[in-house]
């Protein structure tokens, strides 16, 4: 008798392939390693197509990040590319976000629009956020090749704007990993937007937070991406309990599984994006952000298989 | 004489009533004409459960197809209707209700069934019996004009989750005695399946009329760790939300701490 390639899901309600979901965590996590984004808007459609309903995909998903994003968020912190200060602030925006987003839905879900708005805000959040990290990085890596101190020039002269607002602001810290000097009312202001912004779409939110930490906070990218993971373990281990507790949705064998492959797999990412210039990294994020942001689209502009789906998925 | 010849009617009522049961049980015997069994009777869905398939054997009466149906619990499902918002983009719309529509049902048949006589929809009849004729039982809300494209998109999901199905050619027969033959059929039980109640429905069909129906009985059941995970989840889940949150850090620890160890720079 060979090995048993499959095992039954009870929470999911049906059996999977070990070896197709330790892979599909593996790549995942490996994209999360190297990009600090929890990867739930790639695993989530993913494990849908696996047959895995949608309500468990995603809340089993959730539980597998909390795995993966203490793994890379370890790696990350014994790099020194983690800064606490910044991802609590940013966390505890993010809980104020996602309770008002949460109800946001509600009020939208009893108006009849609420899958209008996901699905409009997915591919408008998708896009401008891709398109504008491809366009950035793409002069960036271009600036830096041919005119270096001009653009430095220019930039500071960008930078003083920016500056004076945000030393206009209250309640200044310092912090010292990201080499920033802001008001802590700016980290918690993102965190709240990016916390209602996930509420409606349903994910940690890594991929939107990634770049409001680059943009707007200006904090380097390798800083960027262990804080995005420290804080993503959070979102989600909050999102874990949650989803077991009042809709039994978390499948923890499905998550484990997932977890061995993506755990690998985000160790790795970690060592591949140390060795990745900033640009390059950002480049990447925006084209994965832009690959999935056309499939939404096709999605939306296709006739789908079935007109029909499940009530809790989208 | 008289009272003797009222007493011979009597007689002759009595015996009559009394025979009738046997002569009407003769006569109803048609629809229960069928004898077949099912292996396993219980599914165990252990933690390498992958789908299985249930053996039914059993006879039918000679000139007739055995087209088994195995049959889940009807159940309420609230769906939403696909639609186009201004012309362009697919999104969910309206809300619907599905009622009366088995969780399950894998139809096998030696034949294929729309090859047969007698496709018009109607319970007594083969039409009734395919997956098309469970629209009979469906109650889908709200009811209007589309109600019957909703019904075909249900089959349809429910043929692409694999829980729906018409399986030909897994049906095979042998000669038997008394005007009966003899199947052997093969139910294929898929491994996206819910614990819980089911039953096959045998049904001897001829010239597209249902002749004789009979059923059985078979349960699916977790066992091992899938039991005792389902029991936890949906028993003590904040419990089981702890503890799988604790046992993914941990898990993330460690794997952290071998790479630690591998690759120290």
């Amino acid at each position: 008798m060979g090995f048993p390639f499959h095992l039954y899901l009870p929470i999911a309600g049906n059996s999977v392939n070990i070896i197709a979901i330790m892979g599909l965590g593996g790549v995942v996590g490996l994209l999360s390693g190297i990009f600090g984004v929890g990867g739930g808007f790639l695993m989530t459609p993913l494990l849908i197509m696996m047959g895995i309903p949608p309500t468990v995909a995603a809340a089993s998903d959730s539980n597998q990040i909390v795995g993966a994003s203490t793994s890379g968020a370890l790696a990350h912190f014994r790099l020194g590319n983690v800064d606490v200060k910044m991802g609590l602030l940013l966390l505890v925006g993010g809980v104020l976000g996602g309770t008002v987003g949460v109800q946001i839905i509600a009020i939208l879900r009893r108006l009849g629009n609420a899958d209008f708005l996901i699905n409009i805000t997915y591919v408008l959040m998708l896009g401008i956020i891709g398109g504008y990290m491809f366009v950035e990085s793409l002069q960036s890596m271009r600036k830096t090749s041919v005119e270096a101190p001009a653009a430095a020039g220019k930039e500071k002269e960008k930078e003083s704007v920016y500056a004076r607002f945000m030393k206009s602001l209250p309640w200044q810290m310092e912090f010292k990993r990201s080499g920033v000097n802001i008001s802590m009312l700016v980290p918690l202001f993102f965190g709240v937007v990016v916390g209602i912004l996930s509420a409606i779409m349903g994910v940690g939110g890594g991929f939107i937070m990634v770049p409001i930490m680059v943009y707007m906070l200006r904090m380097p990218m390798h800083v960027v991406v262990g804080t995005s993971l420290f804080q993503i373990l959070f979102t989600c281990l909050n999102v874990t309990i949650m989803q077991a507790w009042q809709n039994h949705t978390v499948d923890f064998i499905l998550a484990l599984l997932l977890l061995i492959g993506s755990s690998i797999g985000a160790q790795l990412g970690a060592k591949i994006g140390k060795k990745l210039k900033g640009d390059q990294l950002k480049i990447l994020l925006a084209s994965l952000v832009l690959i999935v942001m056309v499939k939404m689209l096709y999605q939306l502009l296709a006739r789908p298989d079935v007109l029909l789906a499940y009530v809790g998925g989208h | 004489m008289k009272p003797h010849r009222h007493l011979c009617y009597y007689l002759f009522g009595l015996i009559g009533l009394l025979l009738l049961p046997f002569f009407s049980a003769r006569a109803m015997a048609a629809p229960d004409a069928t004898q077949f069994s099912v292996e396993p009777a219980t599914i165990h869905m252990d933690a390498f459960y992958d789908g299985t398939k249930l053996v039914a054997t059993g006879t039918v009466p000679e000139g007739s197809q055995a087209v088994l149906r195995f049959i889940g619990n009807a159940c309420e499902l609230h769906m939403k209707r696909k639609g186009k918002i201004f012309g362009l983009l697919w999104m969910n719309r309206d809300s619907l209700t599905f009622n009366g529509l088995p969780n399950l049902c894998i139809i096998s048949s030696a034949v294929n069934l729309s090859e047969l006589k007698g496709q018009e929809p109607g319970a007594g009849g083969l039409g009734g019996y395919k997956l098309s004729g469970l629209k009979e039982g469906a109650d889908i809300e709200p009811n209007d004009a589309d109600s019957a494209e909703a019904f075909e998109e249900f089959i349809r999901l429910k043929q692409n989750e694999g829980l729906y199905r018409e399986t030909v050619g897994n049906v095979a027969y042998e000669p038997g005695d008394a005007g009966f033959k003899k199947f052997r059929a093969e139910i294929p039980v898929p491994s996206r399946m819910s614990p819980g109640q089911y039953t096959v429905e045998l049904a001897a069909i001829k010239d597209g009329s249902i002749i004789a129906k009979s059923s059985r009985p078979v349960t699916a059941d977790l066992v091992g760790f899938p039991a005792l995970l389902a029991g936890l989840a949906f028993g003590r889940p904040a419990l089981y939300g702890i503890l799988a949150s604790i046992i993914a850090i941990i898990s993330g620890l460690l794997i952290g701490m071998v790479f630690q160890s591998k690759g120290a720079h």
